[in-house]
């Protein structure tokens, strides 16, 4: 299973990845239109300017995932190859899993009444945060491949329970 | 991420050298803009800069960098000096008589041999007012057939708006935008295109004025503008008829002039129905509420006006989208008004009425459309062309053409530079540039402005005013017919043209900023067309419908012509050009400048589409259409659409760039109502091209 | 991926199907492919979730919306399911007895059978009208009487009792609830949170009654002669007429099986932090257990559907095997109040003197937020109005480390999002 990892080192705050993900989950597919649209379609990456520094949080398809735990409606679970997956027609949009995301990787779709997540957008080759992304400071790959390249502290590969 | 802007050509302040001793006055006569130029000379004559004229009342010193590249190209290695003759293959230098001699010995033959029809004339870059005088009064006595600018640049909104109006040229100048509520941009990148004029865009906008911005791309323009609308390629007619839907629907519309002054309203209210809001919100990817709040700011920002580009005109489903925009115009009363109407680049000021007693005038045998021409040559029905422009590079499926030209018997090319085009000819003449001649020039802000010659003459080029004059003569036809002189050609133009009969090179000559026209003998000049509601249409009203009664067809941008019956599994992409601020057609290219700005050209795509292809920023990229395909780098930006690539127009194999054109890659195909060539929205393929060791 | 730690092909035995059951019967299979499961319950369905049951009276989801798992679960996860009602545990012949008699042994048992509603004797309550809210067939009963309904009386202002007045209010149905507490929902959320959701509700049209308390429900006979509900008399001496009483006034757990078996019970069944009853291989997770508190460490019962998930996870692992121990169980709760969602967490309300409260409150846009803090950590929140990134503090609750006091002043009032560490005031972390 391939995921979406950030490293914060690399990360020049351009939120050029919120922006392809609000271009990619916008209904005209429109960077320029998506911000009129009603309602406003939402980034599932989280970008935040802390302290001088900055942070993308996005799902990360927890191996055991809080939020699907907490799920009350079966919404949320895993796919057979192990991302984290929602189900938007199951989704009450009870706002459990966001009360349990580590992370605040999962969005309130207001007018919808139901939440959303990052789903890696399965339909592309690569997401489109990561090619946004310039500065390589997002990496899609396995845990696997994003430790052997040395980008990680050995946590993605250690299924510590 | 990629590039929104390219900032460093939005209308540039110069200012003049200190102590310049020969500063010469003059106007631009690249894109119809107008600016008013200064020009420095050094002791030769020779241009050494150019700058913004600050007391020009409408560019208020601001040029683009185009008009400042020229320095470099007037006296490069690319301009032709002399008379050039192909002999074996190779070009020999020859008199200017012997070159005459020839070329009248030529055209006599072939006109008696084979019909006045034999010989044509593509001739987009012909001069200044006086050469254009001269062009066509050799045109009527000799029968030559000419395709100029109009097939390749704006037929289909002069077509269009003439069907409407009954006049093809901009109701209302550029300065009027300050005077406007809103300003709606359709495909129209004027930031970069109509840079030197551009400020009165943004001063009207810093006045209040709303600038609505409709585009496939994130252009410039779009970036300094209020609201930005990004529409889906191709699909501008189907908004402009969701605006008119609500503007009519919801009584919006100006119920007084619909009624007293159009034809064909319930037409209109019945075609616009063909698409509910919703169906127009998802074809033309643009939110409903959007399109809503749009209307409903048309409905109430009045006067407003509209400024059409490129965008929407040279696309192969033009007509419609032409025709939906500028009634949304008349319907709103948007017309006539100060700060209302219709800006454009087309500028016309109307023909010069007999100049010519009837009998001397000769009508070419065959009437060929801009399509059929290809065909005419190949089949060798044509046997000689004028050639005043570049058309190996700027027609459609310009491999063709190429071949076409190649094929033809007889080749002249009045050039300024060794072009593409002028690499075919057999003879190739030297042409003076517009600094290095006199005469009227047509501006956005529907005025004529006078331009003295500020440069001298390059070596031994001719204005086409001399060309024809002199070639005439060579032929043996009446020479008296032709003035000598730009003045006099204009005093001999405005005399025999109502419009502009007040307008006196004089006159010109005492008022900065020039003439508004029409300006009949009484002086008095109309600074907006339709003030008095006369429409010069046959019924002397606005035409809201076509002819066939049909208002507005929208036909699917991948059903239009060009696009018909290709395969979308084949070619899944669309593929436009579109123009940058420092380039101009053929000429901006052999400037150093210019070079320096848009170092090669290349093709923009969506960083989501370059990842379909595995391409990273500036990797080759091999596109493809059913007439060529072309490899180019790539840049990835978010300014395009995802399935969309975009790249520039000008270059060919032999100017510095070096480049097969892309034009080769557009068939011939041209949009059904307007009769444009599409340069926008035709089918592509794409695939990242391998390197070397890959 | 995984290892599998303990013995293989044990019979695995779990009463209740519901969340704690269905999350350890999942866990066993991810880690013992060959064991055998056997589940048994005495709804005889397939698992749903007894949260969406207001969601189902209100029609905002249809009965197959309830399902948590597709039909075929029990195959795919290689399940024997029986419906049936448990009687009796039987731990010295590992074996359990159901009320048909019927006998099914087990290597390891889970007691997963939740809670029922508990209702003190009230006059009136056999009568046709008078409903209860926590199973399918509740809700079913529910929605099929609600077309007579015009106006109904909510007993309890807690969760359950909210959730069912909005179904209820879905309908259309004019509703009040009456609590006796001084405020709403008193277990996930305190005074001034109460009265932003009480406004909202008000608004909405409900009538909330705090501080009351039913006394009395009254009758009349109905056209097939039984008696049905007609109004409810408070002890504030009003009468409301209604055509239906939901009674949601708490639960308790379901432990009348383990009576006599020496599993030991004290509110609900006792855990330790393996989940593992006072008695060898008897599990019990979700509300019946009586599990350790992740704040206090004493022993409590968490009524909640995360909290039952997560136990059953941790009661799955230590069946088959692999030991791991529970962290305790944190207050959590999230609830969307027409429209406008709250989350609180943790220790909502502290005696007063003890820690340090902030908030935030904008009444005009529902919004509140309060903090509590406690020897420098975060210990509780609330968050009405704008509640993504709550899981970031409850999760920083969970992390019992020192927060910058100025930190979580910033997050009282901006969105709140993940920026990798958190500020403890004593440089980086
Ligand atoms: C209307 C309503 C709304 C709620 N909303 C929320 C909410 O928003 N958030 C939240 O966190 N929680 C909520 N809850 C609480 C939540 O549903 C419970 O915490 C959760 O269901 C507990 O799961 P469990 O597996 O422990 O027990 P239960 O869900 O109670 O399941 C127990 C199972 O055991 C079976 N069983 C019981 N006794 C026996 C026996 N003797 N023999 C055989 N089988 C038996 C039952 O049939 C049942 O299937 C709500 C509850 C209700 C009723
Ligand atoms: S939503 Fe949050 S808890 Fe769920 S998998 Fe993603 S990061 Fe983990
Ligand atoms: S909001 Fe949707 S996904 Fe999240 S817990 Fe509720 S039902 Fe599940
Ligand atoms: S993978 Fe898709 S959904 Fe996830 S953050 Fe990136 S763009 Fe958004």
């Amino acid at each position: 299973m391939q995921k979406i990892y950030y490293r914060a080192n690399h990360c020049d705050g351009c939120q050029a990845c919120e922006v392809a993900c609000i271009e990619k989950k916008s209904f005209t597919k429109s960077l320029f239109m998506a911000k009129l649209e009603q309602p406003t379609p939402k980034a599932r990456i989280n970008f935040e300017k802390f302290d001088n520094k900055y942070w993308a949080s996005i799902c990360q398809h927890c191996i055991e995932a809080m939020c699907v735990g907490a799920c009350m409606t079966g919404a949320m679970h895993y796919s057979e190859t192990g991302e984290v997956v929602h189900n938007l027609e199951q989704c009450v949009g009870c706002g459990m899993c966001i009360m349990v995301c580590p992370f605040g990787a999962v969005v309130m779709l207001e007018d919808a009444k139901k939440v959303s997540k990052c789903d890696l957008c399965e339909d592309e080759k690569i997401p489109p945060c990561v090619i946004a992304c310039t500065r390589r400071a997002l990496c899609y790959c396995t845990p696997e491949d994003y430790e052997n390249e040395g980008w990680g502290d050995g946590l993605a590969i250690s299924h510590h329970w | 991420m990629g590039l929104y802007i390219r900032p460093r050509s939005l209308g540039i302040i110069s200012k003049p050298l200190e102590r310049d001793d020969d500063l010469r006055t003059s106007i631009c006569c690249l894109c119809n803009g107008g600016c008013g130029l200064k020009v420095s000379l050094d002791h030769e004559g020779k241009v050494q800069a150019v700058f913004g004229d600050r007391d020009n009342p409408y560019n208020k010193g601001k040029i683009c960098a185009k008009p400042m590249e020229i320095v470099q190209t007037l006296y490069g290695p690319y301009r032709v000096g002399h008379p050039l003759r192909r002999i074996n293959g190779k070009f020999e230098r020859i008199t200017w008589e012997e070159a005459l001699k020839l070329i009248a010995q030529r055209y006599n033959h072939y006109s008696q041999e084979n019909g006045t029809g034999s010989i044509v004339g593509i001739t987009s870059k012909i001069g200044g007012s006086y050469s254009k005088l001269a062009h066509s009064i050799f045109s009527k006595l000799t029968g030559m057939a000419n395709y100029g600018t109009g097939p390749i640049c704006m037929e289909s909104e002069l077509k269009v708006r003439k069907d409407i109006f009954g006049n093809g040229s901009a109701s209302s100048p550029l300065s009027d935008v300050i005077k406007s509520k809103i300003m709606l941009i359709v495909g129209n990148n004027c930031a970069q295109t109509k840079a030197g004029q551009f400020h009165w865009i943004s001063e009207a906008k810093q006045q209040g004025t709303k600038v609505v911005v409709i585009d496939t791309r994130f252009t410039e323009t779009a970036q300094m503008a209020d609201r930005f609308i990004q529409i889906r390629p191709g699909t501008d007619t189907v908004l402009g008829m969701a605006l008119l839907k609500i503007i009519i629907n919801n009584n919006l519309y100006d119920q007084a002039f619909v009624s007293e002054y159009t034809n064909g309203f319930e037409q209109l209210a019945e075609a616009v129905e063909a698409f509910t809001l919703k169906q127009a919100a998802d074809i033309t990817g643009v939110p409903r509420n959007v399109i809503e709040e749009l209307a409903e700011d048309l409905a109430v920002r009045k006067p407003g006006m509209l400024f059409e580009g490129r965008g929407i005109v040279c696309v192969n489903n033009a007509g419609a989208s032409i025709r939906a925009f500028e009634d949304l115009m008349a319907i709103l009363g948007n017309i006539g008004k100060p700060g209302a109407g219709i800006i454009s680049h087309i500028n016309n000021y109307g023909n010069a009425r007999d100049l010519i007693p009837k009998k001397d005038v000769i009508k070419p045998d065959r009437k060929r459309s801009a399509t059929a021409l290809y065909q005419a040559m190949e089949e060798g029905e044509i046997k000689m062309v004028f050639i005043a422009g570049n058309p190996c590079v700027n027609w459609p499926d310009s491999r063709r053409m190429t071949q076409a030209i190649q094929g033809l018997d007889f080749v002249v090319s009045h050039t300024l530079f060794l072009d593409d085009s002028a690499m075919l000819a057999d003879i190739v003449l030297p042409a003076t540039h517009w600094l290095e001649e006199a005469g009227v020039q047509a501006s956005v802000h529907r005025v004529l402005q006078w331009k003295d010659q500020a440069a001298a003459t390059y070596a031994e080029s001719r204005s086409g005013g001399d060309l024809f004059r002199q070639l005439a003569k060579y032929m043996g036809l009446e020479t008296s017919y032709f003035p000598n002189s730009p003045q006099k050609a204009w005093e001999l133009e405005r005399t025999h043209n109502k419009s502009i009969e007040g307008i006196t090179v004089e006159r010109l000559r005492k008022t900065p900023g020039g003439v508004h026209f029409p300006c009949p003998a009484n002086g008095q000049e109309a600074e907006r067309l339709y003030e008095s509601s006369l429409f010069p249409t046959p019924s002397g009203r606005v035409e809201l419908a076509r002819k066939n009664n049909i208002a507005i067809e929208y036909i699917n941008v991948f059903d239009s012509p060009g696009n018909q019956g290709v395969s979308p599994e084949k070619y899944p992409y669309l593929l436009s050009t579109n123009k940058v601020a420092s380039h101009y057609h053929t000429i901006c290219q052999y400037s150093n400048w210019a070079q320096e700005m848009e170092k090669q050209p290349y093709v923009e795509m969506h960083p989501q589409t370059a990842s379909e292809l595995g391409l990273t920023d500036g990797d080759p990229v091999r596109l493809e259409t059913v007439t060529g395909s072309l490899v180019l780098p790539a840049r990835i930006t978010f300014s395009v659409p995802r399935g969309y690539f975009t790249t520039q127009p000008y270059f060919g194999l032999h100017s510095p760039y070096r480049q097969t054109p892309v034009n080769s890659l557009f068939p011939v195909a041209v949009d059904p109502v307007g009769g444009n060539f599409a340069n926008k929205n035709i089918m592509c393929s794409a695939s990242a091209e391998g390197r070397a060791g890959q | 991926m995984k290892t599998k730690v303990g013995v293989m092909g044990l019979r695995y035995l779990i009463i209740g199907n519901s969340a704690a059951g269905i999350f350890a019967a999942e866990t066993i299979r991810g880690l013992d492919s060959i064991g055998k499961i056997t589940m048994i319950s005495k709804e005889d369905c397939l698992p749903y979730s007894r949260c969406l049951t207001s969601y189902f009276i209100g029609k905002e989801i249809s009965e197959e919306g309830m399902y948590i798992r597709n039909k075929d679960f029990y195959t795919q996860t290689g399940i024997d399911f029986i419906g049936g009602n448990v009687e009796r545990v039987d731990p010295d012949s590992r074996c359990v007895w159901l009320d048909n008699g019927e006998k099914v042994n087990y290597d390891k048992l889970l007691i997963a059978t939740g809670a029922s509603p508990f209702s003190p004797p009230l006059e009136g309550s056999d009568m046709e009208g008078v409903f209860q809210l926590r199973t399918s067939a509740d809700a079913k009963a529910i929605a099929e009487f609600a077309p007579k309904v015009k106006t109904a009386v909510v007993m309890g202002a807690g969760l359950v009792g909210l959730k069912g007045a909005h179904g209820l209010h879905e309908l259309g149905i004019k509703v009040t609830v009456v609590g006796s507490a001084p405020y709403l929902m008193r277990y996930s959320t305190d005074p001034e949170s109460s009265e932003v959701l009480i406004k909202l509700l008000e608004k909405d049209g409900y009538r909330i009654l705090l501080n009351t308390k039913a006394e009395r429900i009254l009758g009349e006979k109905n056209s097939n002669g039984r008696m049905s509900v007609s109004g409810v008399v408070l002890n504030t001496g009003e009468h409301i007429s209604c055509q239906m009483v939901l009674k949601a006034i708490g639960v308790r757990p379901n432990v009348q099986l383990v009576e006599g078996s020496g599993v030991f019970v004290n509110k609900g069944i006792v855990v330790d932090d393996e989940m593992e009853t006072y008695v060898k291989d008897i599990y019990a997770a979700g509300d019946v257990a009586e599990a350790d508190d992740f704040l206090t460490g004493e022993k409590s019962v968490s009524a909640l559907w995360p909290t039952a998930t997560e136990q059953g996870i941790i009661a799955g692992c230590n069946m088959a095997g692999l030991k791991r121990r529970y962290r305790g169980s944190l207050a959590l709760n999230s609830a969307v109040i027409c429209g406008v969602g709250l989350i609180s967490a943790g220790i909502m309300n502290l005696p007063p003197g003890e820690g340090l409260v902030l908030k935030a409150v904008e009444p005009k846009k529902s919004f509140y937020r309060k903090f509590v803090i406690k020897d420098g950590r975060l210990i509780g929140m609330i968050m009405v109005g704008n509640i993504e990134g709550a899981g970031i503090l409850s999760s920083l609750i969970r992390k019992k480390a020192k927060v910058d006091i100025n930190y979580l002043n910033y997050l009282l009032t901006s969105p709140v999002k993940y920026h990798g560490y958190f500020p403890t005031g004593e440089g980086r972390e």
